[in-house]
């Protein structure tokens, strides 16, 4: 192992491998360039779905949202992850990264197939939406960019996985617990590789289908593909866990307060969530009433509970970092003296009180079995997942850009006083639009719907309660605020890792 | 600190607010857990257990025969019918057959408040999405699996039914309609 | 305050704030679905 490869960190003292910093760089900017693009795709969309304004045509307007949510969804934030756990797994132990060559493998066909599905849907021969249910069919080329992806993701984790162990085998980290942060990336990366096992197992079988090779039943596809969309859900709540920690320990120097708990915590996510898949399926026939309390009733609880001993874990090592640094009147002396204008420190707060009050408490009452009939697939759910992927990991994510940028990229954020703003904006946005959504949604207001004011003209037409109009307009003024958030983002970070003046 | 390995002893024993913490924590999950199956005891809108396969030819001839033995009829012998989709009256208690095709809800069934019908939802072509507005009712309508929901309308009036699974681009143009009579 | 004690107070407060919301938000969706139609 040679030693001018390694660069220390100004910093944090770590010690930073130079060709895991490449790696790094290129996820990071990747991610941070998909984001742009399903970003305009979000615009384009929400846009369209505010009825003053309806803008893109119908064949366009389902094309783009299948664009927005392959490109957010997947792309965006799988690129992120990886960056994140070569973070995890070579800085933060201030080990080598095991074998880069594989990991640029691996960028490779993540990148190549991004683009090659991203070609297939604008192309306009492949408006499947992201779900792709059959008999729906997509171009073949449409699953092999999938497939491709899924591929250089799993090669990605399993990277992280041998770059731990060559830690551990080559002495570099000796001790016998590995920090919190990396220990929630485990659980990520553990969660992610039978995910993506699990994506092999659906989109290959459509792949054949798509090319007339084999049969294919749609309620089988449901399963199997919940299974895949499902659990990529818990690797990003075990990953923006994980990014909290990070943060918190960045921007107040909080330790978390009783370690045993919050690894039991993520260790529950590991063992529990793979299984309990099936809200998705809630209204769907098939499967028996006790099978569906079963698996989403008391399997999701375990889970559930994890997440609730993260939410107190959190803000209370924070409160504790504050408390030390002398703020400790009354109850919330702490809060009101918090680093609000970091924009680390913002991102992460909006994160939490996103992620738990919108999403979590949503998320529970959704997927509970019976009340389910009265949110599946309406825009309760969109509103839902907004505030868990979006308020929640993505917010996250962003946060940490703004260490990422100055530890990996070894560059000054440019432009400051834009950096503090850009969290409350994307997250008092996405507060706004992911309530808008949930609220309409309580009316009967569909998903992926491009017109309800007319119906395209359909002779059944009927009018909504006008309520609905309102939380619309709440949508709408939600998006348009997080798109200016999420431009901020994409300008500073993008600005600084080109043009930021170095650190030291 | 959580970047940093942990302290040689991190297996410390739990706080008194953590334990508080999690105590209530685990007991409201179990009751959270609890209602799902109390709610089939105790509450009147529950899941259905019942679906068959079938495939889409078999259910189109169900949903055909279904239709031609109740459709309603004017004084001239005439069938009614809404914007050309039958109107059909089912028996109370009996079965009523809906079928999701792109991209129409047929046919409109007239029902009777209060009493009790054995809903069936499927689709002929891709998957639907069964919304009733505004009662806010949603199904799955899958092709290949006969769902059938057993109803008891509870209030009068006309509903709407919309589609709100993606079906290609007509999907928005999916709109259907159900009567409740008092 | 009590020697290593849990030092988080206002933390306790807010995590109690968000059990009773989670609390009265999932029975007032059981309440909007009791008002929907009877199905079995
Ligand atoms: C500025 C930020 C964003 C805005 C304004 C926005 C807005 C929207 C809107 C209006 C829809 C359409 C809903 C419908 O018609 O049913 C949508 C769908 C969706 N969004 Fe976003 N979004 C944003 C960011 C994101 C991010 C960051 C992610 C993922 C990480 C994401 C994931 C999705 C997904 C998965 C869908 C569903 C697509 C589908 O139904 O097929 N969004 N978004
Ligand atoms: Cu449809
Ligand atoms: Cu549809």
């Amino acid at each position: 192992m040679s030693e001018q490869k390694f660069r220390t960190c100004t910093i944090t003292g770590l010690k930073v491998h130079g060709p895991a910093e490449s790696l790094i760089k290129a996820n990071i900017i990747t991610a941070v360039i998909f984001i742009a693009i399903g970003g305009i795709a979000a615009l384009l969309v929400a846009l369209t779905r505010w009825p003053a304004v309806h803008l893109l045509p119908a064949h366009w307007f389902y094309r783009i949202l299948t664009a927005h949510g392959l490109d957010m969804l997947i792309v965006w934030i799988i690129f992120f992850e990886i960056g994140a756990l070569y973070l995890g797994g070579a800085v933060l132990l201030n080990a080598r990264l095991a074998a880069p060559r594989v990991g640029w493998l691996a960028y490779i066909l993540m990148l190549g197939g991004a683009v090659l599905t991203n070609i297939m849907v604008l192309s306009g021969t492949s408006d499947v939406l992201f779900t792709s249910y059959p008999p729906l069919m997509a171009h073949p080329l449409y699953y092999l960019g999938i497939i491709l992806f899924a591929v250089g993701a799993l090669i990605g984790v399993l990277l992280f996985f041998a770059t731990l162990y060559k830690a551990r085998k080559e002495g570099v980290y000796t001790h016998a617990s590995f920090p919190l942060v990396t220990f929630g990336f485990i659980a990520a990366g553990m969660i992610a590789i039978y995910t993506l096992v699990h994506g092999a197992g659906i989109f290959i079988p459509t792949l054949l289908w798509s090319m007339g090779l084999m049969n294919m039943n749609p309620s089988a596809y449901r399963l199997v593909f919940w299974a895949l969309g499902h659990s990529t859900q818990q690797i990003n709540v075990a990953a923006m866990i994980s990014v909290w920690y990070l943060l918190g320990t960045l921007t107040v120097g909080m330790k978390p307060i009783n370690e045993k708990l919050c690894r039991t915590a993520f260790v529950l996510y590991i063992l529990i969530i793979s299984v309990a898949s099936e809200h998705h399926l809630l209204v769907d026939p098939v499967f028996s009433n006790a099978h569906k309390i079963w698996n989403t009733g008391y399997i999701v609880h375990l889970a559930v509970l994890g997440s609730m001993i993260h939410a107190l874990a959190v803000p209370a090592g924070i409160e504790v970092a504050l408390r030390k640094k002398g703020y400790t009147n009354g109850l919330f002396e702490w809060l009101k003296k918090a680093p609000w204008g970091n924009p680390g420190f913002s991102a992460m707060a909006f994160s939490i009180f996103i992620f738990g009050f919108l999403a979590g408490i949503s998320g529970v009452v959704f997927g509970s079995e019976a009340v389910n009939i009265t949110a599946h697939n309406t825009w309760r759910i969109t509103g839902h997942f907004h505030a868990t992927v979006v308020g929640g990991t993505t917010l996250a994510f962003m946060g940490v850009t703004y260490y990422i940028l100055p530890i990996v990229f070894n560059r000054q954020i440019i432009a400051k006083n834009w950096a503090s703003l850009q969290p409350w904006l994307f997250g008092i946005g996405l507060i706004l639009l992911s309530g808008g959504m949930m609220s309409a949604g309580v009316y009967g207001v569909p998903r992926r719907h491009w017109d309800i004011v007319s119906f395209g003209g359909s002779p059944f037409a009927f009018t909504w309660d006008p309520t609905v109009y309102m939380w619309m307009t709440v949508m709408g003024i939600g998006a348009l605020t997080a798109v200016a958030g999420g431009v901020l983002y994409v300008w500073i970070t993008l600005g600084t890792a080109w043009k930021g003046k170095p650190v030291a | 600190m959580s970047i940093y390995a942990p302290d040689k002893v991190w297996w410390k024993p739990i706080d008194r607010e953590e334990k508080i913490w999690f105590v209530l924590a685990i007991i409201w999950m179990l009751v959270s857990f609890f209602f799902m199956p109390l709610w089939h005891v105790i509450g009147k809108q529950n899941q259905s257990d019942e679906s068959y396969r079938v495939t889409t030819d078999q259910y189109a001839e169900l949903a055909g025969k279904f239709r031609d033995k109740y459709v309603v009829k004017d004084e001239k012998g005439e069938e009614v019918t809404i914007n050309g989709v039958a109107v059909v009256h089912p028996p109370p208690g009996g079965d009523a057959y809906i079928v999701a095709r792109m991209w129409s809800w047929q046919p409109i069934l007239e029902l009777e408040k209060g009493k009790t019908y054995r809903v069936h939802i499927s689709s002929v072509d891709l998957q639907h999405g069964f919304s009733l507005y505004p009662l806010n009712i949603n199904f799955m309508a899958i092709p290949g699996q006969d769902y059938v929901i057993t109803m008891t309308p509870t209030s009068s009036g006309e509903f709407s039914i919309l589609c709100n699974e993606y079906c290609g681009l007509g999907h928005h143009t999916m709109v259907g309609k159900m009567i409740v009579k008092d | 305050m009590s020697k290593e004690s849990f030092g988080a107070p206002g933390t306790f407060v807010l995590a109690m704030i968000f059990l009773v919301t989670f609390i009265v938000i999932y029975f007032l969706n059981y309440k909007y679905l009791a008002g929907v139609w009877e199905l079995r």
